[in-house]
C-alpha cells in the first residue's frame, strides 16, 4: 500500500503505542496521540483501565473486526497525520487552527481513495467514530456527487433505482421550485455558450 | 452505498447543495425516504424573507415545512440556518437612513442570509415606492445594492 502524500507523519520512537488488529487479524501500532482521535477507542480505553502509558504498552491488541486492514492503514495515517488535533472529547476539532499544510494533506489523501475504498473508509471512520475524517469522508462523496446526473450517481455508487415509474415521475415532479431550477440551467447553459462565443469566432 | 447506515446518508446529504440534493433524493426509495424524514436538517427552502426597516424582531423566514407554512422571527437564525439554502424571495423596505447604515456597516442580518442562495429580490422604499424589481437573479446579497 503506499504511503501516500508527501510529508506524512509516522509514529516516533518515543511514542508510547496503541496496538489494534484489523478484521484480517493482522496487528498495526498507532501512537497515544494519534488514537486519542477515535471515540471507540477513548471508550475501549476507559472500560480496559489503559488510562497510563505503562498499561498501553503492555496491552493486548484491540480487535476491530469491522475494520479491514485497507482501511486501518489508511484510517492509522489520517491519525498521526491529525495526532496534534484537539482529541475526541472535545469535539471541537472544527474550531482548531487549520494550517493550509493540513488542508493540503487531507485533499491529496482523499484524491488517492477510489470509490470503493472511500466507501470502506467512511464506513471505518463511522465504526471508530473519529469525526475529523468522517466529515472529510461526506463531504469527498458529496464532491462525488455534485454535479453528476441521477443515473451517474446510481452508477458509481452501485445504487439499484427501486422506484417505480410513477414514484419516478412523481419525485422529480416534486420539487416545488422544479420552474427555477430548469431556468437556473437554461441561463447557466446560455453562459456558458456566451462564453466560448469569442473563441468561436477568433 | 445500500450498506450506508441511515446516519452517514445524512451526513452526505448536509453537504449538498439544494440541487444535487434532489437529484440524491431520485437515487432510491431508501435515501429518498431518509431526506424525506429528516428534511429539517438539511438544505432549506426558504420561500420568502421579510425585513421590516432595521427592525431584525419585525423580521421573519417564510418556509415550508412538514407540509404547512411556518413563520420563523429571522432573530432566531443563525449562519448555519442559511448554509446552502435557496431563498426564493427577500422583501425589504429601506429608507435613507437604514441604507447608510448598512453600505457603513454591512449588517449581520445579510452576512448570514448571504449564505444561502437568492433568486428574487424586492427592494422598496420606507414609503412603500418600489425602486427596483429583479427576479430569478443567482447571487450573494453583496451583488446586488
Amino acid at each position: 500500500m503506499a504511503d501516500g502524500p508527501s510529508g506524512a507523519k509516522k509514529c516516533r520512537d518515543d511514542d508510547v503505542l496503541f496496538r489494534v488488529k484489523s478484521k484480517e487479524d493482522r496487528e498495526y501500532t498507532l501512537s497515544k496521540k494519534a488514537a486519542q482521535l477515535s471515540g471507540t477507542i477513548h471508550h475501549y480505553s476507559e472500560n480496559y483501565g489503559l488510562d497510563n502509558d505503562e498499561a498501553i504498552m503492555k496491552m493486548e491488541p484491540m480487535s476491530l473486526l469491522e475494520v479491514s486492514s485497507e482501511s486501518l492503514h489508511h484510517i492509522i495515517r489520517w491519525c498521526e497525520q491529525h495526532r496534534n488535533c484537539p482529541i475526541w472529547e472535545e469535539e471541537k476539532w472544527w474550531q482548531n487552527e487549520r494550517d493550509a499544510e493540513l488542508t493540503k494533506w487531507e485533499d491529496e489523501f482523499m484524491a488517492e481513495m477510489t470509490s470503493e475504498t472511500l466507501y470502506n473508509l467512511f464506513l471505518a471512520a463511522n465504526f471508530l467514530d473519529i469525526k475529523c475524517l468522517l466529515d472529510k469522508c461526506a463531504q469527498s462523496v458529496a464532491d462525488m456527487i455534485k454535479g453528476k446526473s441521477v443515473d451517474e450517481i446510481r452508477e458509481i455508487w452501485m445504487l439499484e433505482n427501486d422506484f417505480t415509474p410513477e414514484e419516478e415521475e412523481k419525485i422529480k415532479n416534486e420539487n416545488p421550485w422544479e420552474a427555477i431550477l430548469r431556468y437556473q440551467e437554461q441561463l447557466e447553459k446560455e453562459k456558458e455558450e456566451q462564453a466560448s462565443q469569442p473563441a468561436a469566432s477568433s | 452505498m445500500d450498506f450506508l447506515p441511515n446516519e452517514l446518508i445524512l451526513k452526505i446529504a448536509e453537504s449538498l447543495d439544494f440541487k444535487a440534493l434532489h437529484r440524491f433524493k431520485q437515487t432510491s426509495t431508501r435515501i429518498n425516504g431518509i431526506i424525506k424524514i429528516n428534511d429539517k436538517n438539511l438544505p432549506k427552502y426558504i420561500d420568502l424573507i421579510t425585513i421590516e426597516g432595521n427592525r431584525p424582531e419585525k423580521s421573519f423566514i417564510t418556509m415550508k415545512h412538514c407540509e404547512s407554512f411556518q413563520q420563523i422571527p429571522l432573530n432566531e437564525c443563525d449562519e448555519n440556518f442559511f448554509e446552502n439554502a435557496a431563498i426564493r424571495k427577500i422583501v425589504f423596505s429601506i429608507n435613507d437612513l437604514w441604507l447608510r447604515l448598512y453600505l457603513k456597516n454591512r449588517f449581520d442580518l445579510f452576512e448570514k442570509i448571504g449564505k444561502g442562495k437568492i433568486f428574487e429580490l424586492d427592494h422598496q422604499r420606507g414609503d412603500g415606492i418600489l425602486i427596483f424589481q429583479t427576479s430569478c437573479r443567482f447571487s450573494h446579497h453583496s451583488t446586488f445594492l
